[in-house]
């Protein structure tokens, strides 16, 4: 068996997993409207609590930790469905329940008290669920398995 | 095959709810305001917030392979959470104008009103930033929100696609 790779659907699956990590990012370079404009239209996706996210020149971003560190993970996965796309096809489910195990768990402690979360524990948890989340998405939208 | 757009249907609808759902309980509660940031009901919807919007590929996905008894290639899975997003997108757009409307969330001009009192226009030559900010509140918002949606809505159907199999997979079974 060998994988066709459709390059147009994996460009794609990048560029669209690039938009939203470059889109919360731009906060600190815009104007102060627009700056307003763009943390109101992630209200309804992210809390964006200044305590729990992560700040560029001293001006936070669109989304917490732990989303960015899903978006930046979600923006990596393609380029892991390169290397590891045989990989993704056989084990899909078991590599979501191990990614998001680890930010359930970040985040569950949290709430009972058995640990307080630190800002590289979110960012990390976070990422590992949205590099395997892109990876999935790019294997989906370019990866043809065919037989020879 | 069977049709896909009840399963679109269904799982844009309900995640818009559940997403709304949890914007105004947050919103309402307390949860988004930055000093409560440590209570447990804050913490909650920390997570929940992110996740929410990737259930409209994933509710669509479950309930096509459910309901049909067959497996999604990721292909067809991520095409599913496109349209499934879209149909978030648009019923949380207009979810929250009846929100706004029955004063749960704030109107734009609200939101353009609390710009102004935080002194972002005061700069000389402010006239032409109010005026974008003004567009970007009525028409920007809609549009980011429907970029979001659909993108997490393919996240969730690539996602679903992976996790739930319901027999035979053509393409990926080895």
């Amino acid at each position: 068996m060998t994988a066709q790779i459709n390059w147009l659907g994996w460009i794609g699956a990048w560029l669209l997993m690039a938009v939203l990590p470059i889109t919360v990012s731009l906060t600190p370079w815009i104007s102060e409207p627009l700056r307003y404009v763009l943390m109101e239209a992630f209200h309804i996706f992210c809390h964006q609590i200044p305590e729990r996210s992560p700040h560029v020149n001293g001006v936070q971003l669109a989304v917490c930790d732990r989303c960015y560190g899903i978006l930046i993970g979600l923006c990596s996965g393609p380029l892991m469905a390169l290397f590891y796309w045989k990989w993704i096809a056989r084990h899909a489910r078991m590599m979501i329940i191990v990614s998001i195990v680890p930010l359930v768990i970040d985040w569950g402690f949290g709430i009972v008290g058995v640990l307080s979360n630190t800002p590289e524990s979110r960012f990390v948890t976070g990422f590992l669920f949205g590099i395997v989340a892109g990876g999935l998405v790019a294997h989906g939208m370019s990866f043809r398995k065919h037989e020879q | 095959m069977p049709s896909k757009i009840q399963s679109i249907l269904i799982g844009g609808l309900l995640a818009a709810v559940i997403g709304v759902f949890i914007a105004v309980a947050s919103e309402v509660s307390g949860a988004s305001d930055p000093g409560n940031s440590s209570s447990a009901l804050g913490i909650v919807f920390q997570l929940l917030g992110c996740m929410a919007a990737m259930t409209s590929g994933l509710i669509a996905v479950w309930h096509y392979t459910n309901e049909n008894e067959l497996t999604l290639t990721g292909g067809q899975g991520v095409g599913v959470g496109v349209l499934a997003g879209l149909v978030y997108a648009v019923g949380i757009l207009i979810l929250s104008y009846v929100l706004v409307g029955i004063g749960l969330l704030p109107s734009p001009e609200e939101s353009f009103e609390r710009i102004r009192d935080s002194g972002a226009f005061d700069a000389p030559g402010a006239e032409q930033a109010e005026s974008i900010t003004r567009m970007m509140l009525t028409w920007g918002i809609p549009i980011i929100t429907t970029v979001i949606g659909v993108i997490m809505g393919l996240i969730g159907g690539a996602i679903g696609a992976a996790v739930f199999k319901r027999g035979a997979d053509d393409e990926m079974s080895e």
